[in-house]
């Protein structure tokens, strides 16, 4: 049996060789040239105290499409009582350098839209920014804390092409990015 | 007016031996039948006389067109054909070679008193104890138009996996995609046939006979045939001078649709032919009962051209075909996370709604398919047969996402080149046992860019088969058996900035076939077939990674997989007596490894989009058994009524569970008024159709922990339960109507029907199609049909 599979295996390498006017089949895989969004990061800036700066991430090192699990990193509290400016940035981790993939949602804002929802201590404000329709986007907002106590924050980002208007919601649209903070303290 | 002059035979011809009949006249126990049809209308022709020149034996063809001549000897014959009103004509039979031949199909063309001959030579033994459904002639321009899988859901036993109205995949006896083989032209058409939303990539129009073997054939097309084998078969070249063709005009109310194919042949010296074909098909949105489903539309331009030379003792011929389309991906049903799908599902109308528009936007699919074929066989007096066949596929699949950026390229393409090559041997008789013997081989490479969803991969299989069969009067017996070799080496690169990382796997495993035909009188016949054949986990079942849009889940190959190896035992009794025809088939295939997708530890994955599910390729034994029945009954000589049902049971024998996505039990039931002719019309038919469709309500239980059943951390409030993705719709009724004639004018003929698809414009929802969750199945359609042939 050895034998024949040998026979027809070099007739097919030579039917292999004859045929070989189309392009090369080489089966090592390029790199990954895949468009992925692999952290997000909200940079909660307190705007009494400029000093005061809390980063939330959240990093998915093979994006969306990959199967690994992600990792949630809240570097600390967020004061009781006050006011935040809040940025919104999304970066491609696996080039290097990384990349910004924000000013490309900011170019495209006509059809995206960042929505926030949060529950407990911590309270969502409004936008400060506005795509070329005057609706908003959500890379810049401001929020709120109450007292003492936890919140969790749940981020959407939504790709709304020729949905998006001042009424869309969290509904409309397909989900682009959805990542939920748990376990924000506020003291 | 009558001056018809051309007869098409169908040529069934085959040999039986009297065993215990001791004379010298064994060389006269030869069998020619077959069947005579008008080459224009195609229509049966009863009160043909059939003789053989020079001798008192002649037969006269029956109602149905059908003929027999008994105790043919070895040599050559003149046969005979005449009819009052169309030209005698004749033709030669080579009978030397003992081989049963199986539907042997020519063309006759009588011009000019030319006496043509045809060679009883067959090529095909390897089915004839499984049961095998085919779709030519008038029943096949009946569905012209109409993707692959939708023409062959008119015969019992196949179903349609649909990805919406575009996408449909044959499922033979409750199996479908890497189980189901597609043999095109001769070649097994290899595309990226694992994915349930892949369409084989074949014109409909390139074929004059679509067939489907229901049993486990293995044997003679090679591993992976687990539930049976798709045949597309073109027309032969032409036999006779002069240029021929057809024109075929469809258009279709719903997606307004517009579909043209043409086909050109001629012979440019005797044996020297050539056909060239092409096919055009826009359509647009599609419309429900209320409403249209966005981006729904498609684009298809086909072409192929075929060319060979055939002498009496050797033949050669060239075939290439170019598939290419470019179809849309229903908007609604493309969701971005599980929160996303959980809305679509439970909403009852689309979430996007848009009109009609003949615009395809991403998501979509773009697929380039080609096949270069190249075909010789040789008569060897002392041998046989001996024939030769190559093909390079190369299959090109982009599809295209809902993606934010660098919009004009594809998030995933795959590039997969297939050679095969096939080499057989249909040996003369050998006492009273023929068959055949053949070697084949397969060299495959898998190159994708963007998104890995399955690892490239080369793939490198060879086989060797031998089929005999001993024939006798009363029963005939086969038995067949296969081994292959295939390797499989595939490439990973883990992340971007690994290297890569090969491996290889080797599979190999005998197939093995039995069967018999008991044929108990002219009326009654029995064939019984065990078949076995062994599919090697596919790539995606072994390696597959990534995320998919469509279920909202990842899917997750398992490099553990053992070969699935089916056993299917298949029974179909026949009878045929004056106005009633029956035929009733019951089968038993148990799957042996069987591969399927299944909620897998550890349950979800959470990614920058939100949360997944985790599926994954498990292993189970399983069975799927199921009847199907066709009966026909001429009420009176131009009403007719046909019915055909079938029932599909498949079940886990590991978890004692149903199967997943199994055809649901249905019955389809026709009336046909038929008048062969009023006036200068002939053929005018009138047929009143209606097909139900029951509830699946065989559905898996949830035997295994399911991730959405528990809240998880991160998006808990929209988590999918289990019911929400296992849901059946209710069952359906489906009514149609078609009419048409046929008007034949000199030597050419033109053939229009006009028929309404789902009449009452019902809103149903079935279970095989996957976009079941997201809208409803297509409104009320019109199509008319014109099919002018010259």
């Amino acid at each position: 049996m050895k034998t024949i599979s040998r026979l027809l295996l070099s007739i097919l390498c030579a039917m292999v060789l004859l045929s070989s006017c189309k392009k090369a089949d080489d089966p090592a895989p390029a790199t990954n040239e895949e468009e992925l969004i692999t952290d997000l990061t909200l940079t909660f800036t307190n705007q009494a105290n400029t000093s005061e700066v809390i980063t939330m991430t959240f990093s998915d090192s093979d994006g969306p499409n990959g199967p690994q699990t992600g990792t949630f990193n809240i570097s600390g509290n967020l004061s009781a009582s006050a006011k935040y400016n809040v940025a919104f940035k999304v970066e491609n981790k696996s080039e290097t350098p990384a990349e910004d993939v924000t000013t490309e949602i900011k170019e495209e804002g006509a059809e995206h839209q960042v929505f926030y929802n949060t529950t407990g201590n911590l309270q969502f404000q409004s936008y400060t920014d506005k795509d070329a329709n005057g609706n908003p986007i959500g890379i810049s907002t401001t929020f709120s804390t109450g007292i003492a106590g936890t919140a969790t924050l749940k981020v959407t980002l939504k790709h709304q092409p020729g949905v998006k208007t001042a009424s869309t919601t969290v509904v409309d649209g397909e989900t682009d990015i959805e990542v939920n903070f748990t376990g924000i303290t506020i003291q | 007016m009558r001056t018809l002059s051309i007869i098409i035979l169908h040529i069934l011809l085959s040999t039986h031996f009297l065993f215990a009949q001791k004379t010298t006249k064994t060389e006269c126990k030869g069998m020619l039948s077959g069947v005579v049809i008008d080459a224009q209308s195609k229509a049966p022709l009863a009160g043909v006389t059939i003789y053989i020149k020079g001798t008192n034996t002649g037969v006269i063809t029956d109602a149905k067109g059908r003929f027999q001549i008994p105790d043919l000897c070895k040599g050559e014959h003149i046969c005979i054909c005449r009819m009052i009103g169309y030209k005698q004509t004749e033709f030669v039979i080579h009978h030397y070679h003992n081989h049963a031949h199986h539907d042997k199909k020519l063309a006759l063309r009588h011009d000019n008193h030319l006496l043509e001959e045809i060679l009883v030579e067959g090529k095909k033994i390897e089915t004839a104890t499984q049961a095998k459904s085919s779709l030519s002639g008038d029943a096949l321009d009946k569905s012209s138009g109409k993707n692959l899988g939708e023409s062959l859901k008119s015969l019992t036993g196949v179903n349609t996996l649909q990805t919406g109205h575009s996408i449909s995949k044959p499922v033979i006896h409750g199996v479908h995609s890497n189980r189901v083989l597609v043999l095109n032209n001769g070649i097994r058409q290899e595309g990226q046939q694992w994915g349930a939303e892949h369409a084989p990539e074949i014109d409909p129009f390139v074929a004059t006979q679509l067939s489907v073997v229901k049993g486990a054939a293995g044997v003679r097309y090679g591993a992976d045939a687990i539930g049976g084998v798709v045949i597309v078969e073109p027309p032969r070249l032409r036999q006779s001078s002069g240029i021929g063709g057809a024109l075929n005009l469809v258009g279709v109310s719903n997606g307004r649709q517009g579909i043209m194919s043409g086909m050109l042949e001629g012979q440019v010296i005797k044996g020297l032919s050539w056909r060239v074909q092409g096919t055009y098909k826009q359509s647009g949105n599609v419309h429900t009962p209320d409403y249209f489903l966005s981006n729904t539309g498609l684009r298809e331009v086909n072409f192929s051209g075929a060319i060979g030379y055939t002498k009496e003792r050797f033949g050669v011929e060239i075939f290439h075909s170019r598939f290419d389309t470019e179809l849309g991906i229903f908007e609604a049903a493309h969701t971005g996370n599980r929160a996303d799908l959980k809305r679509a599902i439970n909403s009852p109308q689309p979430l996007v709604i848009k009109d009609f528009s003949y615009d395809i936007i991403q998501p979509k699919q773009r697929v380039s398919h080609h096949l270069l074929k190249a075909k010789a066989f040789w008569l060897l007096d002392k041998v046989g047969k001996i024939e030769i066949q190559y093909g390079l596929q190369s299959n090109a699949r982009a599809e295209f996402d809902h993606s934010r950026r660098r919009k004009s390229t594809a998030a995933l393409s795959l590039n997969l080149n297939t050679h095969t090559l096939d080499l057989v041997l249909n040996h003369n008789a050998l006492g009273h046992w023929k068959g055949s013997f053949g070697l084949t081989g397969m060299y495959q490479t898998n190159v994708f860019t963007g998104q890995m969803f399955i690892p490239n991969y080369n793939t490198t299989t060879a086989g060797a088969f031998l089929i005999e069969r001993y024939v006798r009067e009363s029963f005939e017996f086969e038995a067949g058996i296969r081994y292959d070799q295939r390797s499989l080496t595939t490439y990973i690169r883990p992340t971007s900035n690994d290297p890569v990382e090969n491996k290889t796997l080797n599979f190999n495993n005998f197939s093995g076939t039995l069967g018999v035909i008991f044929r108990f009188n002219d009326y009654l016949s029995l064939r019984s077939n065990l078949g076995t054949a062994w599919r090697p986990p596919a790539v995606n079942e072994l390696y597959s990674a990534g995320l998919h849009h469509g279920s909202a889940s990842f899917e997750l190959g398992n490099a553990n997989l053992q070969t699935e190896q089916s056993y299917k035992w298949i029974n179909t009794l026949t009878y045929e007596k004056n106005r009633l025809n029956i035929e009733l088939s019951g089968y038993y295939n148990q799957i042996q490894n069987y591969i399927y997708l299944a909620p897998s530890a550890p349950w979800s994955t959470l990614t920058i989009r939100g949360e997944f599910p985790i599926y994954q390729y498990l292993q189970t034994n399983a069975v799927i058994m199921g009847i199907d029945a066709a009966l026909e009954y001429d009420i009176t000589a131009s009403l007719t009524f046909r019915s055909k049902a079938s029932v599909v049971r498949g079940r886990d024998r590991s978890f004692d569970n149903p199967l997943i996505l199994m055809p649901t039990d249905n019955i389809t039931n026709t009336l046909t008024y038929q008048l062969p002719k009023v006036g200068k019309f002939k053929k005018i038919f009138f047929s009143l159709s209606g097909r139900h469709v029951a509830e699946q309500r065989l559905l898996p239980q949830n035997r295994e922990p399911f991730e959405g059943d528990t809240p998880s951390q991160n998006t808990g409030e929209n988590q999918l339960t289990y019911e929400e993705l296992i849901n059946a719709p209710a069952g359906y009724s489906v009514w149609g109507f078609q009419t048409g004639f046929t008007l034949p004018f000199h030597r050419q003929s033109l053939k229009i029907s006009l028929s309404i698809d789902n009449m009452l414009d019902a809103a149903y929802r079935d279970y095989l199609n996957r976009f079941r969750f997201f809208a409803d199945d297509l409104g009320r359609s019109f199509t008319l049909r014109l099919k002018y042939t010259f």
